[in-house]
């Protein structure tokens, strides 16, 4: 049997599958039953019961998932003939499931520690097709599952050169552990606060139930308020929770960052992060929709932008449409436009810039419309009149803000391309093929269509591009311009 | 003012020789899509009014003079509003078929122009719901891989005329495709 032929027999996966799903099962299990042991634990009837309930919970929990993931493996067969792979499934409900090898867009692999323990990876497969007909095959050995990728991905014959193909590939950026920190240090740091909120709001209604923690409240919290030191007793405590914040968002970035690394393939890009679960996504060069690549003003300190590549997938997968390169420096952007785009040339673009007019859009909707809010606010609770000073301040600062943005985005022409660069904290820029659009629309909202300005709306196959506030004129040419463009190209599209 | 902007000199197409946007002849819709558009708005604006009735009657008690005098006013102001922007909505919806692309425009207070070009098309289909059908419309659906976004629905077209522009597309799909 020839190498390349290996997938056209029917096959199972491989048994470590079962360990893939047991512990999956369990893990489930016990996320759910964590909290309700624990109080059980401290506050049920010591620790002979308790131990009793665990080991039931755990005999039941582990039967069942042994049971049901050794049914899953027998009845689960994948092949791949004629082009396409073909997935029979089920014991009670079957399925039986055929995608051409035209319509996946996407392979992922999983690896976690048990994959890793049981030397296998989870595949997920993507098609471009309706929702439901995602595949996932739960455990594959490396080696055979790169096998399969590769020619799952190749548009081209099976041969034995696919199995060379593997060798293409090659790492082009490691984020190094110091840069990994760096990175860290500049993340969201609010979003870590508001897991920190969430984690102790879960604690509170689980404790709610078994303790008087509502009672203790009751009595700590006025007596805080209305003590003469309040205020100090905030600020006191800012800088623990700074810190603490600051230490869980390395910590998690470190878990989910660990490692990444950036691959060029033969077609594409791949990705790989993680300490404990491995991740891996991949983007191919020729699906690719957009690129979009952001900095806000922390990551500038450090020099560092995150990357998207968004490309082509199907409705539901829409969350997981982009390959994300969260970290990387000026470089990595270079290398991937210059890939994806070769042909791209800024210079002798042609520049359209917003009316600015646009500064006043900005200006109302996050400067006047919370300050309307502001004033209510402050007569309500009988503010005192610093406050206004405050809302002044506010709509100065605003206003200064939207003349920059304003003035600073701008949208570049290309004969083949469209670059679009705006914001002031966060920057984003978005590069596009205009050819592989999928339709263009200008719209205009009453205050555009008293002055003559449209808003031109780019769609890709992967999400859309506005660009606001453009004289009539020239929105109608670059409206004609790429319409002209897309309907020239008779090439792949997608 | 507005900004300096450069011409497009460097672009490989003349580009007046383009066709352009502003000179496309656009069809409007068929006369009866205003009625059906009005019924319906008359039987949510009565429902709604009848509901304030319910509402106001039962609670009269409780709820102040001044609203119970100026709620019906602004009703009537409501009433009025619906049926003209009825109207005004049914006026703008058109659109137009080139040799390639697909073009419709909505919208009274905020307007709207869309083109879909034949060859982004992924395929397309015609439907109608109960009141459209006693009237004789349909509406016909363009699916692109854009999504719901750049997805184009043009309604109030009469059934014959619908069910001719699906053929219409698909044909137009169906030639791009042996290019």
């Amino acid at each position: 049997m020839r190498k390349s032929d290996e997938f056209s027999v029917v096959q199972r996966q491989s048994p470590g599958v079962i360990g893939v799903a047991v512990v999956k099962y369990l893990q489930a299990v016990f996320r759910q039953a964590i909290w309700p042991l624990i109080i059980i634990f401290i506050f049920g009837g010591g620790a002979d019961s308790f131990t009793r309930i665990v080991i039931a919970v755990s005999l039941f929990a582990g039967l069942f998932s042994i049971g049901a993931a050794v049914i899953r493996y027998l009845y689960f067969y994948f092949v791949f003939r004629d082009g396409q792979l073909r997935v029979v499934e089920g014991l009670l409900r079957k399925r039986n499931l055929s995608v051409p090898r035209q319509k996946i867009q996407r392979v992922e692999f999983e690896q976690n520690l048990v994959h890793r323990i049981l030397k296998v990876v989870t595949l997920r497969i993507e098609t471009a097709g309706a929702e439901g007909e995602e595949l996932e095959i739960g455990a594959l050995p490396l080696d055979k599952a790169e096998r399969l990728r590769q020619i799952l991905l190749s548009g081209k014959k099976i041969d034995s050169e696919t199995a060379e193909k593997k060798t293409a590939e090659k790492p082009v950026f490691r984020l190094s552990f110091s840069e990994l920190i760096r990175a860290s240090l500049v993340r969201n740091h609010f979003r870590t606060f508001g897991i920190i909120l969430g984690f102790l709001a879960g604690v509170y209604f689980q404790f709610q139930e078994v303790t008087d923690v509502d009672k203790w409240l009751a009595e700590w919290l006025p007596q805080w308020y209305y003590s003469s030191d309040r205020m100090s007793g905030f600020l006191l405590i800012i800088p623990p929770v700074l810190l603490l914040v600051i230490l869980l968002t390395v910590i998690r970035t470190i878990i989910q960052y660990y490692n990444f690394t950036l691959w060029r393939t033969s077609e594409g890009y791949r990705v790989a992060y993680g300490l404990f679960s491995r991740f891996t996504n991949s983007a191919l060069n020729i699906k690719v929709q957009y690129l979009r690549w952001r900095d806000n003003v922390l990551m500038r300190l450090v020099d560092m932008h995150g990357l998207n590549i968004y490309q082509a997938t199907s409705v539901s997968a829409k969350r997981d449409q982009s390959l994300q390169i969260p970290f990387c420096f000026d470089e990595q952007i270079d290398l991937v436009t210059n890939d994806v785009y070769p042909d791209f040339d800024i210079t002798g673009a042609t520049t359209i810039k917003p009316s600015p007019r646009y500064r006043y859009v900005i200006f109302f909707r996050i400067g006047v419309i919370p300050a309307i809010i502001g004033l209510v606010y402050g007569y309500f609770t009988a503010m005192q009149p610093w406050w206004l000073l405050v809302l002044a301040l506010w709509l100065l600062g605003i206003w200064i803000y939207a003349g920059h943005y304003t003035r600073t985005m701008y949208l570049k022409a290309t004969p083949d391309h469209v670059f679009v660069e705006r914001g002031i904290l966060e920057k984003n820029r978005w590069l596009l093929r205009v050819s592989r659009l999928q339709g263009v629309s200008l719209s205009q909202n009453p205050w555009e269509a008293r002055r003559n300005l449209s808003t031109l709306n780019l769609f890709t196959a992967a999400g859309s591009v506005s660009f606001p506030y453009i004289r009539n004129d020239y929105a109608h040419r670059l409206h004609d311009y790429f319409l002209f463009k897309i309907e020239t190209n008779s090439a792949v599209w997608m | 003012m507005i900004s300096t902007q450069e011409p497009f000199k460097n672009l490989p197409v003349d580009l007046e020789t383009l066709p352009r946007v502003d000179e496309i002849e656009y069809r409007s819709i068929a006369p009866q899509y205003f009625w059906t558009r009005l019924i319906g708005a008359l039987i949510r604006l009565l429902w709604i009014t009848l509901m304030y009735f319910i509402v106001a009657y039962a609670l009269r008690e409780s709820i102040p003079l001044w609203i119970r005098q100026i709620v019906p006013w602004l009703l009537l102001v409501w009433w009025v509003f619906s049926i003209f922007r009825v109207y005004k909505t049914y006026k703008k919806k058109a659109f137009a078929i080139r040799d390639r692309d697909i073009h419709y425009k909505s919208g009274w207070i905020w307007r709207r122009k869309t083109t879909i070009p034949f060859n982004r098309i992924q395929h397309c289909e015609v439907s109608s719901g109960p009141l459209q059908r006693m009237f004789d419309l349909c509406e016909v659906h363009v699916f692109t891989a854009g999504g719901s976004h750049s997805d184009l629905t043009i309604p109030g077209l009469t059934t014959d005329t619908g069910h001719r522009l699906k053929k219409f597309i698909l044909e137009k799909i169906g030639s791009d495709e042996e290019e």
